[in-house]
């Protein structure tokens, strides 16, 4: 990072090779599949990253501080919707309704219905499961990324889990009826 | 292990003993299991779902962005190394070798001591030097000093006799005396046996009972 700071070419493409899939991934995810958008915000990320290197604190991780830069990129981007998602300081932490997703048994069924339940789940929790069980980050450095305290990271992580383990076992209710 | 992790990473039967006992005084063994093939069916979907999503190549902004930055950089550099000093930071920051610098001081220490052995011989030499005896004097002076006298304070006791009169003044003890006075003694001194009761009170070895106030004033009172 410290070669990118000065205007290295070949230190930046081997950033942009080691984390714009991992970005484009989370990116992808918590902008509920939209792919189009996850590559320009991508590239916001990566100029933001050119223009003002020196925000970043060289004593610091550097993974944690991309994610928190992607997922603040996100954030903002919902915010700037006029009339589309939901501003983040107003959605609900816990949904009382979670939204009926059709359950239907299927060859592919289950990932189906598990990435409709993602989406189904608050910001935040979707966002801790995501950066928790597919980047494998701590539960510290995602706190980092959340800028919130360690327990409610936790609590949204338990949160979450408990959604979609429900939902898990709705399913497989679901296929054995189906199969009786 | 924290709990996510373990979930993680083990199925429940591949805990050990004491995992499984941890876990279980958290969760139901079915609820671990069912978390878990949560967790390792979510991470199966987003491994196949990455796959087929590739970033495309940094843009040309940031192309452009990353050279502008270089060059920006290097222009600071290169403005800085023309940048004239002063004279002190010149010499600060002037840089030389390692050798020169030792070199350096070895020459330095030569002239002075080059310079120390010319001056000792350019100069008045000191042929020859007689021995000094010191000898210490020591002068004692008297100075007489008047100081005025100490006050004395003298102190005279006087011992005042006190009349007998001070007695009459108390007639209550008096009469008091004469009520108590013992009869027999009385008798015995009336039978002409003593002359006086003074005589009859006396002891060989004791205090003479004419010197006692309390018989002085009895002998006195019986006499009226």
């Amino acid at each position: 990072m410290q070669a990118v700071q000065q205007g290295n070419e070949l230190a930046f493409n081997e950033l942009y090779r080691r984390y714009s899939k991992r970005i484009l991934f989370f990116m992808y995810k918590m902008l509920r599949q939209d792919e189009a958008k996850a590559q320009d915000l991508l590239q916001d990320v990566f100029l933001k990253i050119v223009e003002a290197p020196e925000k970043f604190d060289v004593t610091r991780n550097f993974k944690t501080w991309i994610f928190t830069v992607a997922a603040n990129r996100c954030k903002n981007y919902f915010r700037s919707q006029k009339g589309g998602f939901m501003a983040l300081e107003e959605a609900p932490i816990v949904v009382e309704e979670a939204p009926v997703i059709q359950l239907v048994p299927s060859d592919q069924g289950f990932q189906q219905q598990l990435q409709k339940a993602l989406n189904a789940l608050p910001y935040q929790y979707k966002e801790a499961f995501i950066l928790k069980h597919k980047e494998g980050l701590s539960l510290k450095e995602i706190a980092t990324v959340m800028d919130c305290p360690l327990g409610t990271v936790k609590s949204r992580l338990n949160s979450a889990t408990k959604k979609l383990s429900t939902l898990l076992i709705a399913y497989k209710n679901v296929r054995e009826n189906n199969r009786l | 292990m924290k709990l996510e992790d373990l979930i993680a990473n083990k199925a429940f039967d591949a805990l050990t003993q004491e995992e499984q006992t941890w876990v279980l005084n958290q969760m139901t063994a079915e609820a671990y299991q069912l978390q878990r093939t949560l967790i390792v069916t979510s991470q199966q979907v987003w491994m196949e779902e990455a796959e087929l999503l590739e970033p495309l190549p940094a843009s040309a902004a940031i192309l452009t962005a990353l050279e502008q930055k270089r060059t920006a950089i290097a222009a600071k550099t290169a403005q800085e190394k023309t940048k004239p000093q002063g004279l002190l930071a010149t010499i600060f920051n002037h840089r030389i070798a390692t050798w020169q610098a030792v070199a350096a001081s070895l020459l330095l220490f030569l002239l002075v001591q080059v310079g120390r052995s010319s001056s000792s011989l350019g100069g008045n030499e000191l042929l020859d030097q007689q021995p000094v005896d010191t000898v210490y004097q020591y002068i004692t002076q008297v100075k007489e000093v008047l100081q005025p006298a100490d006050t004395i304070l003298k102190i005279v006791y006087k011992e005042v006799f006190t009349p007998v009169q001070a007695v009459e003044e108390s007639p209550v003890l008096l009469a008091d005396a004469s009520d108590s006075l013992d009869l027999e003694a009385v008798t015995v001194v009336k039978n002409s046996q003593f002359d006086d009761i003074l005589q009859y009170c006396s002891r060989p070895n004791g205090q003479p009972a004419s010197q006692d106030t309390f018989f002085q004033l009895l002998g006195r009172e019986l006499q009226l």
